[in-house]
C-alpha cells in the first residue's frame, strides 16, 4: 500500500510542476525578434488547434489516477497514469511541431504592430521551444507510472490483474470514443458559457456576466428568450410525453393480438420514424397549410392550424406520429419477453384480463417503461426541429422552444457566451428531472424485485 | 370454458385488427401525400392547388394528371440540379457511415453494458453515470471543438469524420443494461464454473439472449447515422463526400415552391432503405428475449 | 463477430484511402457559392460550360453550400480546404474582412479581371479603407410582380404608368376588387416579411437613414408607420390572408401585386397562361421612390498556401462568367452587372432587369452594417403578429428589434 501513497505524492508533484510548464514561442522577421511565454492554461482555454485539446484530457486523466490512487486502487491508477503520460509526450511533440498556432500568432503580431514593423501571414514563422519545466512534468509523470507498475511477476498476480483491469478494458472503446469526441467539445460548451465568444476568436473570460444578464436583467432580449424558451420546452414535454408513452404501448399490445401476417401493417406504424427531419416537417407543414394540406380541404375547416392553441395540438400530433416507432418496438420486445407461464398460473387462479395486466404485465415492463420514460423526456426537451420549421417564432413566440432561441444565439448571430450560458441552464434542468426520475423508478423496481423473490 | 377462452381470443383479435387499420389509414395520410405528389412535375405542383373550392376538387388536385417519373430521373441524372454529384454516390457514402457506425455501436455498447452491469467493478457505476449525466448537457458551441479534434485527425472532408464520432451512444448503453437485468446471473455464474472467460460468456451467452434488443440499438444507430444532416453539411464541403439526406436537405434549400415536386421525390428515396432495414429486422422485435443455456466447453 | 469488425473496418480503411487525390494537371479551382436549387443547377451549367472550354488547363469544382459562411470560418481556422473563390452576400463582407477572412481582389486585375467591367457605385460596396474586396456578381432584390389580366379586368393600367406602384395605388386597386364583390377570392397585395419588407420604406417615411455612423437607429414610430401601413392593408381586406398561400394564389390568378424576390421569376417564367410583369416594390410616392437591393459578390477567402498561379485561374474564371453571365438573367431571374451583359437586348428584354437600369439607381439602396445578420434575425423575432393583431402597439416592433440589436451588441456579438 505504500505504493499508493508515494504514487499519490508524486502525481501531486506533476499537476504542481504541470501549472508552471508552458511554451516559449519567438517569431523574427526583419531583424526583429518577438516572444512570448504561453503557460499550459493558457493554452488550455484558446482552443487554437487540435493538440491543445489534449490537455483537458491530461488533467482530467491525472484526476481520476489521483482518485484511483487515494482508493486504493494502484493498478487502476497506474492505467491513467500510463494514458496521461503518453498523452502529455504526445501534446509536447506536436505542439512544438507547429509553426503558426492561431492564437499564438495573434499575440506576436500585435507585438509586431507595436513596434511598427508589418509581417505578412505567409511570412510568419513561429519557433516554439517548450520551457524546461516541462521535461520535468513529463519525468514526474513518468515517475508515478513506474512507482505503480502492477507486479507481473506470479500467475496468480497476473490472474488477479486481469480480472481487475477486464472491465475497465470492456468499456474503453465507447468510453475513448466518448471521452475524444464528446467529452472535450461539451466541456468547452460549459466554459463558454462564462466567456464573451464570437465562435472565430479566443473565448475572453467574463466570468458570471452572461448568467447576470439572462438570469436578472430583465429589461434585457435574452432574459425574455430564456424565460419563454425554457417555460414553452417545459410545456412541450408535459403536454407530449404522456401520448409519446401512452400510445406506443397501447399500439405495441395491440399489434401482439395480430395474427402472424400482419407484417405490413406493423410497418406503418414505424415507418414515420424512419423520416428525417426535414422530412416529416415538409410533409405536416402541408398537411396543415391551408391551401395545400388535407387537414383543412378534407375536414371542411377553416382553422389556423399554426396558431396558438391550435399550434399546440398540431405539435403534439406531429411527435407522436414521429416518434411511435422508436418506443413501440421497445415495448414489443419487452412484452414478448414475459414468460408465459405467468400468465397461465394467473389465469388458473382465476384472475381476470385487468388484474394479468396490472400484476405480471407491468411490473415485467419496469425497465423498460423507465428507460422509455426517461429518454423521452430528455429528448422532448431537446426538441428543436418540429417548433423551428412548423412554426417559428410566430404569435409572440408562443412555440418558441429555448434550443432554437440557443441555436439562434449561437450560429446566426455568434454569441456563444450566452448560448452556452442558455444551454447550461437548459442542461441542469435535464439532469434534475433525469435524476429524479431514475432515482424514483430504480427505488421502484429494486423493492418490487426484492418483493417478488 | 375454453371454448369461451378462444372465442374471446378471436373477438379480441378482430377487434384489435379492424381498430389497428382503420388508424393505419390515417396514420400514412402525410406519407402518401408526399408520394403521390411526388409523381408530379414541378410546375403541375405549383399550380395545381389553386383555386379550391371543395373536398373533390382537392382530390384530384393531389393526384397528378398522369403519372410522371421526371423528378426521380432529373435526381439519378444530375439534370436540372445544382451539382454534378450523382445520386448514386451520395447513397454509398451514406450506406458505408450507417453500416460502419450500426456494427461499431452494436459491438461496443453491448461489450460495454455488459461489463457495467455484470462485472461488478468498483468504478463501475460511477463511471457509468458521470458520463451519462454529462453526456445530457445539450452544447450548441460543440461543433467548432469537434471540427478542430477531427481536423487534428485529418479528417475534414473524409467520411472518417462521419463516422467515428458518431458511435458515441450512452443511450444505448443505457438501454442494454436494462434488458440485462432481465437475465439472471445464475447462468454466468454457471458458465464461470464450466470455466469460461468473461468475453465467452458475453459471446456465447448475453448476445443470443438479448439479440431484439441488438436490433432496436442497431436500427436506431442505423437511422441516426442515415438521417443526420447537420453535421455533415459542416465537415463535408466537397459534394461528392455528401451523404443522401444531407445532400438532399442543402438541395432543398433555396425553395419556394419551386422546385417541390423534386423535393418530395428525393425525400421518397431516401426513405427507402431504413424501410427495406425494419422489414429485415421486424420479426426480432416480437421475439422477445430468450434464455440462452450456458454451452458446455 | 469480431471477423465481421475487422471486415467492416478494414473496408472502411480501404475507402478512406481511395479518396486521395491523386495530383493531376490542370489546376483546380474550389469555388463555393449560396445558390441552391433552380439557381444552383443555373450556375452549375455554367461551370460545366466553363470546364468543357477549359479542359486539361483549368477545373472548377463547384460546391453549392446553404451555410458557407460557418464552413468557411472553420476553414479557415483549421487551414484545410479553404476555397478558392467565392460568391457570396455582400453584407457579410465587412465582418469578414475584420476578422481577417477575405483577402483583397487587387491581385487578380493582374489576370484577366478588369474593374471597368462593372458598374461604380456597386464596387464601391465592397471598397474597405481603400482596399477592394468584392467584385460584383448580380443584383438581387425584392420585386413586385403584376398580375396584368387582372390589371386589364379591373381597369387599373393607369397605376402602371410610371413602372412603380403606390400604397395608395394599392389600395385603389382593393377598393376596385372590393366594388366587383370579390374580396373575398382576389387579393390586392402579400406581405412578405422579413427586412426586406422594411428597411427601404422606413426610410423612405421617415427620410431617416437607418444605419448612421455604423449604427442602427430606429425610430420607434416611423418603423410602426410602416407597419401600420400593412396592417391598414389587412384590415381592409386587400391583404392575403395569414393562412394562406401567396404563391399559389398569385400562380392562380387571385393575386394582382405579388411581392416576391427576382430569384421567384424563374418559376413564373414557366407557367402557361400567367401574363405578368415585373416592377418595384411598392413605394409611399414616386419622388422618395426607395427599394432595397442586395447584391451578390466574388469575394477571395485567405489562404497563405495559394500558389500565383491558381490565382491566375481564379481570375480567367471569374471574368468569364462574367462575360457568360447572360443565362443567368434569362434562365435564373436574376440581374448580372457585367457591363458587356447589361447591354444587350436579351438582357434589356427580361423583365426583371430593369433593376441595372442607370435611370433607376438612384432609387435602389444597398444596405451595409456590420451587424446586419443580428439585425435581420431581430426582425425574424419581432415578426408579423403587429400586422395581424389589432391588440400590438404598432411602436413596439421597432423598439423591441433595437433592443434586441443593442443586447447583442453587448453580449459581444
Amino acid at each position: 500500500m505504500k505504493r499508493t501513497t508515494i504514487a499519490t505524492v508524486l502525481l501531486l508533484c506533476f499537476m504542481v510542476s504541470f501549472s508552471f510548464s508552458g511554451v516559449v514561442a519567438a517569431c523574427t522577421a526583419e531583424d526583429t525578434t518577438v516572444s512570448t511565454y504561453v503557460s499550459h492554461y493558457y493554452t488550455l482555454y484558446s482552443l487554437s488547434s487540435a493538440p491543445v485539446m489534449l490537455l483537458p484530457l491530461i488533467i482530467l486523466l491525472a484526476l481520476v489516477a489521483l482518485v484511483s490512487y487515494v482508493q486504493k486502487q494502484p493498478n487502476v491508477g497506474f492505467l491513467f497514469t500510463a494514458v496521461m503520460v503518453v498523452l502529455y509526450v504526445v501534446f509536447l511533440a506536436t505542439y512544438s511541431a507547429e509553426n503558426r498556432n492561431n492564437s499564438v500568432y495573434n499575440i506576436l503580431n500585435a507585438q509586431f504592430e507595436e513596434l511598427g514593423v508589418r509581417v505578412r501571414k505567409r511570412d510568419f514563422n513561429i519557433v516554439m521551444t517548450p520551457n524546461w519545466v516541462c521535461y520535468l512534468t513529463a519525468g514526474l509523470g513518468v515517475l508515478t507510472a513506474a512507482v505503480s507498475v502492477p507486479n507481473f511477476k506470479t500467475k496468480l498476480t497476473r490472474y488477479h490483474l486481469k480480472a481487475e483491469l477486464e472491465p475497465y478494458v470492456y468499456i474503453a472503446p465507447q468510453i475513448v470514443l466518448f471521452v475524444t469526441f464528446s467529452l472535450v467539445p461539451i466541456v468547452y460548451a460549459v466554459y463558454a458559457a462564462f466567456t464573451q465568444w464570437d465562435l472565430y476568436n479566443d473565448p475572453v473570460f467574463t466570468g458570471l456576466n452572461n448568467f447576470r444578464t439572462i438570469l436578472f436583467d430583465s429589461s434585457n432580449t435574452y432574459y425574455g428568450q430564456l424565460r419563454n424558451g425554457l417555460w414553452n420546452t417545459i410545456k412541450f414535454v408535459i403536454f407530449t410525453t404522456p401520448f409519446c408513452i401512452a400510445v406506443p404501448f397501447a399500439i405495441a399490445m395491440a399489434t401482439r393480438q395480430l395474427a402472424r401476417g400482419s407484417k405490413l401493417l406493423q410497418a406503418v406504424y414505424y415507418l414515420p420514424s424512419l423520416m428525417s427531419t426535414t422530412t416529416v416537417m415538409l410533409s405536416w407543414k402541408y398537411f396543415f397549410n391551408n391551401t395545400y394540406g388535407a387537414a383543412n380541404n378534407l375536414l371542411g375547416s377553416t382553422w389556423n392550424w399554426f396558431s396558438p392553441p391550435y399550434s399546440w395540438v398540431m405539435l403534439v400530433i406531429v411527435t407522436v406520429w414521429w416518434c411511435n416507432g422508436g418506443n413501440m418496438v421497445i415495448y414489443q420486445s419487452a412484452l414478448a419477453s414475459v414468460p408465459q407461464d405467468q400468465y397461465e398460473a394467473a389465469s388458473i387462479d382465476g384472475a381476470g384480463s385487468f388484474a394479468k395486466f396490472r400484476y405480471i404485465t407491468l411490473p415485467n415492463l419496469s425497465y423498460p417503461l423507465m428507460y422509455t420514460l426517461v429518454t423521452t423526456v430528455i429528448a422532448q426537451f431537446n426538441v428543436y426541429g418540429q417548433p423551428n420549421l412548423l412554426t417559428g417564432y410566430d404569435y409572440n413566440g408562443a412555440t418558441a422552444v429555448l434550443l432554437m432561441y440557443i441555436r439562434d444565439a449561437a450560429f446566426t448571430q455568434q454569441i456563444a457566451g450566452i448560448a452556452s450560458a442558455m444551454a447550461l441552464i437548459l442542461g441542469v434542468t435535464i439532469m434534475c428531472v433525469s435524476f429524479f426520475q431514475i432515482r424514483m423508478m430504480r427505488g421502484d423496481s429494486k423493492r418490487a424485485r426484492r418483493a417478488r423473490v | 370454458m375454453d371454448h369461451n377462452v378462444s372465442k374471446n381470443a378471436r373477438l379480441l383479435r378482430i377487434c384489435c385488427t379492424t381498430v389497428l387499420s382503420v388508424i393505419a389509414v390515417f396514420w400514412l395520410i402525410p406519407i402518401a401525400w408526399v408520394i403521390v405528389n411526388s409523381f408530379k412535375t414541378n410546375l403541375e405542383f405549383s399550380t395545381s392547388f389553386t383555386n379550391i373550392h371543395s373536398v373533390g376538387e382537392y382530390l384530384k388536385a393531389v393526384f397528378p394528371d398522369r403519372l410522371n417519373f421526371s423528378t426521380y430521373v432529373s435526381l439519378f441524372t444530375g439534370e436540372g440540379m445544382s451539382t454534378t454529384t450523382g445520386i448514386l454516390k451520395m447513397i454509398t457514402n451514406s450506406v458505408i457511415i450507417s453500416v460502419t457506425r450500426t456494427a461499431v455501436v452494436v459491438f461496443t455498447t453491448s461489450l460495454a453494458a455488459f461489463s457495467f452491469e455484470r462485472l461488478r467493478f468498483p468504478a463501475g457505476d460511477k463511471i457509468f453515470w458521470a458520463v451519462f449525466f454529462i453526456s445530457l448537457i445539450p452544447s450548441s458551441a460543440s461543433t467548432l471543438p469537434l471540427f478542430k479534434i477531427c481536423n487534428a485527425f485529418g479528417w475534414v472532408n473524409d467520411i472518417n469524420a462521419l463516422i467515428w464520432p458518431g458511435c458515441v451512444s450512452i443511450m444505448n448503453i443505457f438501454l442494454i443494461r436494462n434488458f440485462l437485468v432481465g437475465i439472471p446471473k445464475e447462468l454466468d455464474e454457471a458458465a464461470r464454473i464450466d470455466g469460461a472467460g468473461s468475453f465467452q460468456i458475453f459471446l456465447r451467452i448475453i448476445c443470443p439472449s438479448i439479440k431484439p434488443v441488438l436490433m432496436i440499438v442497431a436500427l436506431g444507430a442505423f437511422q441516426g447515422a442515415w438521417n443526420d444532416y447537420y453535421w455533415p453539411s459542416i465537415v463535408m464541403t466537397d459534394p461528392k463526400n455528401q451523404t443522401l439526406t444531407s445532400g438532399l436537405a442543402q438541395l432543398q434549400n433555396q425553395l419556394g415552391t419551386s422546385q417541390f415536386a423534386s423535393m418530395l421525390a428525393s425525400t421518397v428515396i431516401s426513405m427507402i432503405l431504413p424501410f427495406v432495414l425494419y422489414l429485415v429486422c421486424q420479426k426480432y422485435f416480437l421475439q422477445g428475449i430468450k434464455i440462452q443455456a450456458a454451452v458446455k466447453g | 463477430m469480431k471477423k465481421m469488425l475487422a471486415l467492416v473496418l478494414a473496408l472502411v480503411f480501404a475507402l478512406s484511402l481511395s479518396s486521395v487525390a491523386v495530383a493531376e494537371a490542370p489546376i483546380t479551382v474550389q469555388f463555393w457559392t449560396v445558390f441552391g436549387g433552380d439557381d444552383g443547377a443555373t450556375m452549375q451549367a455554367l461551370v460545366d460550360q466553363f470546364n468543357e472550354e477549359y479542359a486539361g488547363q483549368i477545373e472548377v469544382v463547384h460546391s453549392p453550400l446553404a451555410d458557407p459562411y460557418t464552413n468557411l470560418s472553420l476553414a479557415v481556422q483549421s487551414g484545410t480546404d479553404i476555397p478558392d473563390i467565392m460568391i457570396g452576400h455582400v453584407e457579410r463582407v465587412p465582418k469578414m474582412v475584420e476578422d481577417g477572412l477575405l483577402v483583397d481582389v487587387e491581385f487578380l486585375t493582374e489576370g484577366d479581371v478588369d474593374f471597368a467591367n462593372y458598374p461604380d457605385y456597386v464596387l464601391e460596396r465592397t471598397n474597405i479603407d481603400g482596399y477592394q474586396y468584392g467584385i460584383p456578381w448580380d443584383f438581387n432584390a425584392p420585386v413586385c410582380y403584376v398580375n396584368l389580366d387582372l390589371i386589364e379586368k379591373y381597369g387599373l393600367e393607369s397605376l402602371l404608368e410610371d413602372r412603380m406602384v403606390t400604397f395608395d395605388e394599392i389600395k385603389q386597386a382593393g377598393e376596385a376588387i372590393a366594388a366587383a364583390g370579390e374580396s373575398e377570392t382576389v387579393k390586392a397585395i402579400n406581405y412578405y416579411g422579413g427586412f426586406n419588407s422594411y428597411v427601404a420604406r422606413y426610410e423612405e417615411l421617415g427620410q431617416v437613414e437607418l444605419i448612421q455612423d455604423g449604427n442602427l437607429v430606429i425610430d420607434p414610430e416611423v418603423w410602426g408607420g410602416v407597419v401600420s401601413t400593412f396592417r391598414e392593408m389587412y384590415t381592409l381586406g386587400y391583404m392575403v390572408n395569414r393562412e394562406d398561400d401567396a404563391s399559389a394564389m398569385f400562380l392562380g390568378g387571385n393575386l394582382v401585386f405579388y411581392e416576391a424576390g427576382t430569384w421567384t421569376n424563374a418559376t413564373l417564367m414557366q407557367v402557361e397562361g400567367l401574363n405578368y410583369d415585373c416592377i418595384m416594390m411598392p413605394v409611399f410616392s414616386p419622388e422618395t421612390a426607395l427599394c432595397r437591393a442586395g447584391t451578390h459578390t466574388w469575394m477571395q477567402p485567405e489562404n497563405e498556401d495559394r500558389t500565383e498561379e491558381t490565382d491566375l485561374a481564379v481570375a480567367t474564371f471569374v471574368n468569364w462568367m462574367g462575360a457568360h453571365s447572360l443565362p443567368w438573367a434569362t434562365e435564373a431571374g436574376q440581374v448580372p452587372l457585367y457591363k458587356a451583359v447589361t447591354e444587350t437586348e436579351e438582357f434589356k428584354a427580361c423583365k426583371q432587369t430593369f433593376l441595372a437600369d442607370a435611370g433607376i439607381s438612384e432609387n435602389i439602396k444597398i444596405f451595409q452594417y456590420y451587424y446586419w445578420s443580428t439585425f435581420t434575425s431581430a426582425v425574424d423575432h419581432a415578426g408579423a403578429d403587429a400586422i395581424y393583431d389589432e391588440s400590438i402597439d404598432v411602436n413596439s416592433v421597432g423598439a423591441a428589434i433595437q433592443q434586441e440589436v443593442d443586447d447583442a451588441i453587448a453580449a459581444g456579438v
